[in-house]
């Protein structure tokens, strides 16, 4: 409640400094998670679960920028072709703001759209390099939006930032798509010019920045898996009219950087705006699957880590995973949301995470709200290595994954004449939290699984929190040195394959544990969405989710699929998600879970929804780009449906 | 069993299912939607290229089975590839999620209960051996 005043009061506050022509927009999704508060809840009523099924696709429009790897593929916009050709993931959020729609492509142009039509108001062309640089993708989570407090008159008073795997971040006029010639050079800040320790590749900036009053914080995406040592994480706070660097954060020490690096904020960060607290998900430190020359303790690592604002001083940090050896990145913006318990009224916040518990904190200290205790875990780990003897572990609300692994699954072992059943013998498992071996470690949940970086979605009136999840068995094989560098023709992907974690003792392979013909070995649900009381921290519901489909066929209901994207939710009740492998996007009822309606677009919809209101209408609009570690079919379709 | 009897309504039952399966198939392949199924796409998967074979395969049988053919043993050998091939294609459509070609592979069944009955209850004319 407390934050929802607050955002009244600041709403309030901002609607008096503005002009008329501001105070007519109406209600938007301004940011990724569309607020700060990473709620991802829009308050429109006008589609509701009695008449969802009635929703249309009202228009659609083609970027052009899309390519499946293959040089045909590749549109007009195509510069500076990749070789070999690489296929683009685009998780881009469209951002309702200025009466207009905002999208980012993984070309890194900007589109503004117009929201009832579609129509292209203008396109901004940042003529990126198309190369994969860091990540194995051309990849894109969309822009950010920025406007001065008081708008005055002239160019540049309210800005779209879009960023690019080169490090480039650029500004352009809201209105105009002209670059804004004060920031940085012509429009453009090179982050990589801090790029100084270890400046194996260039910090991508894939991620849009988080904007609050005329900050931009920067976090980036590195090259994982390669190497030992790579540059440190550390965050940027600019000035959102300038570029000019304000501050930094450091997630490693100094001792620590020359024998290690990332644990970087690749995911998107949230606010609260009433306390100038930036919440930061900082993922695990490289090397990702050996920590045995690492520096003990490194607290801020694989952490969900608060900083003041105005000064850039950390507050309070939570390691979620101590000694990270499995890549359990802090994946996700927290949802801040005021808890009601026990009588009390608590400002917390909800943290997802790929090891599938959900940790509610005091957001102003960092505290449980609900107990998170040590728990001993296996350590037997390879030579030189040191795991953790006890890991966090979350009894409530109940983990989105089950606590052990689903054993292996009897169809697909009998398809695989016992291939399952053979493998899963051989590998080691000691429950959650076993280090990878030399033999082969089974991991569940792996850094493909549980929540990714789409996070969860809140109702802050009920206080019903939603996520979608995944279900996904890996296998972690650590090489000594020696025997890796004598391996030829090592491929590798985003998912799976051969890595040389260069400079430290092992290279690792890594697989996702599937039968010859490429099906889970694991039972499934291999996805699922849940809803839980942030009041009592009960589950209030858990679904599969999603639907499989493999070389067209689809699987059963109940196997769900693994999702990537999130969850938005509506105070009318409902749920929209795409992120399925089916390339659907569907609405769900927010008390139970039932699906009420569905629509077929061209590629997974890999990204979070926006949903908003124009001229009286409220629309639902999905950026179908699609994602390789789910199919292969990509798009650059943006689909946007109303009711009619 | 000869050509001309009641076995060949079934047998041209088959037939027309199966053509229009596989228009139903081919469609499928190239459209960014399913027919009538507008929330599923299987658009140049290898599952749409399979029922594509195997109706076309039926479209086969059916013709076989509606034609002159005399040998008893070719008869019966396309009448259970035919059986084989309905069952087949239907769980494949089902999973495919295209329930037009469903439908239509229940249309061929028919046509193979026909067929069967026809079969059953036509005595072998003598020729058959000769």
């Amino acid at each position: 409640m407390r934050l929802l005043l607050s955002s009244l009061v600041s709403s309030l506050a901002l609607a008096l400094t503005l002009p008329a022509a501001a105070l007519a927009q109406s209600p938007g999704w301004s940011t990724f998670n569309g607020d700060l508060a990473a709620q991802k809840f829009s308050p429109l009523t006008q589609i509701t679960p009695a008449n969802v099924k009635d929703l249309k696709a009202v228009w659609s429009v083609r970027t052009g920028d899309v390519s499946t790897g293959a040089p045909s593929t590749f549109g007009p916009h195509m510069r500076g072709l990749a070789k070999p050709p690489v296929p683009t993931v685009w998780s881009a959020t469209p951002l309702f703001v200025n009466d207009t729609l905002y999208l980012g492509t993984p070309f890194y142009r900007i589109f503004a759209l117009e929201p009832d039509t579609g129509r292209v108001k203008w396109t901004y062309d940042s003529k990126a390099v198309l190369e994969a640089l860091t990540q194995p993708d051309l990849k894109n989570r969309g822009v950010a939006y920025w406007q001065a407090e008081t708008v005055a008159s002239g160019p540049c008073q309210k800005r779209v930032y879009i960023g690019t795997m080169d490090a480039k971040l650029h500004s352009v006029d809201a209105d105009t798509g002209k670059p804004c010639e004060d920031f940085g050079r012509s429009g453009v800040i090179d982050i990589n010019q801090w790029n100084t320790e270890h400046a194996k590749w260039p910090l991508s900036l894939l991620q849009p920045p988080t904007v609050f009053k005329d900050y931009l914080f920067v976090g980036w995406a590195g090259k994982d898996w390669a190497d030992a040592v790579d540059p440190p994480g550390t965050i940027f706070a600019l000035d959102a009219r300038t570029g000019a660097l304000r501050w930094t954060f450091h997630s490693l020490p100094p001792e620590a950087v020359a024998k290690s690096g990332t644990a970087n904020v690749w995911a998107s960060m949230s606010i609260d705006t009433e306390r100038q607290i930036l919440y930061l998900p900082i993922s695990s430190p490289s090397p990702n699957f050996y920590g045995g020359d690492l520096p003990d303790p490194l607290p801020v690592v694989t952490s969900v880590t608060a900083v003041d604002i105005p000064t850039g001083k950390m507050l309070w940090s939570r390691q979620l995973v101590h000694h990270d050896i499995w890549d359990l990145d802090t994946n996700s913006a927290p949802t801040l949301v005021d808890i009601t318990k026990d009588g009390r009224t608590i400002p917390a916040l909800v943290q997802t995470s790929k090891q599938g518990f959900l940790y509610v904190l005091d957001r102003t200290t960092g505290e449980p709200v609900y107990p998170i205790e040590e728990r001993p875990v296996s350590t037997a780990g390879v030579p030189g290595e040191r795991p953790s003897p006890t890991q966090p572990y979350v009894a409530k609300p109940q983990a989105v994954i089950d606590d052990v692994w689903p054993g292996v699954y009897p169809l697909a072992d009998i398809v695989s004449f016992g291939y399952c059943s053979r493998i899963a013998r051989a590998l080691k498992y000691e429950g959650r939290f076993t280090p990878p071996s030399l033999e082969g470690t089974l991991v569940y949940p792996g850094t493909i699984g549980g929540t990714e970086w789409g996070g969860g979605a809140v109702d802050p009136k009920q206080q019903i929190f939603v996520v979608n999840s995944s279900s996904a068995v890996q296998i972690y094989k650590l090489i000594p040195r020696e025997e890796y560098n004598r391996l030829t023709a090592l491929p590798g992907s985003e998912t799976g394959g051969y890595f040389p974690m260069s400079g430290s003792p092992y290279g690792i392979q890594l697989t996702t544990f599937l039968n010859p013909i490429g099906m889970p070995c694991w039972k499934p649900p291999y996805g699922t969405i849940a809803a839980y009381d942030l009041k009592t921290g009960e589950r209030l519901w858990n679904k599969p989710f999603g639907q499989v489909q493999k070389w067209g066929f689809y699987m059963p209901d109940s196997w769900g699929s693994i999702t990537i994207g999130g969850p938005v939710i509506t105070a009318s009740g409902l749920i929209f998600i795409g992120g399925s492998m089916d390339s659907r996007v569907r609405a769900l009822d927010l008390k139970t879970g039932e699906e009420l309606w569905q629509a077929l677009v061209s590629a997974p919809a890999v990204s979070l929804p926006a949903i908003y209101e124009y001229k009286g209408k409220q629309y639902v609009t999905f950026a179908a780009g699609g994602n390789s570690i789910l199919t292969p079919r990509v798009s650059d379709e943006i689909v946007t449906f109303a009711l009619p | 069993m000869a050509a001309g009897d009641n076995g060949g309504f079934g047998a041209r039952l088959i037939a027309v299912g199966a053509l229009l399966g596989l228009g139903v198939s081919i469609y499928n392949f190239f459209a960014p939607v399913s027919l009538f199924s507008p929330t599923s796409t299987i658009a140049g998967t290898s599952g749409a290229i399979l029922v594509i074979v195997s109706t076309a395969l039926l479209l086969l049988a059916g013709l076989v089975l509606a034609s002159r053919v005399r040998s008893s043993a070719i008869r019966w050998f396309f009448g259970i590839a035919a059986l084989l091939d309905i069952i087949g294609t239907a769980f494949a459509a089902y999973l495919l999620d295209s329930m037009v070609l469903v439908a239509l592979m229940g249309v061929c069944g028919a046509g193979w209960i026909a067929w069967i009955g026809a079969a059953r209850d036509t005595p072998e004319p003598a020729t058959a051996h000769s």
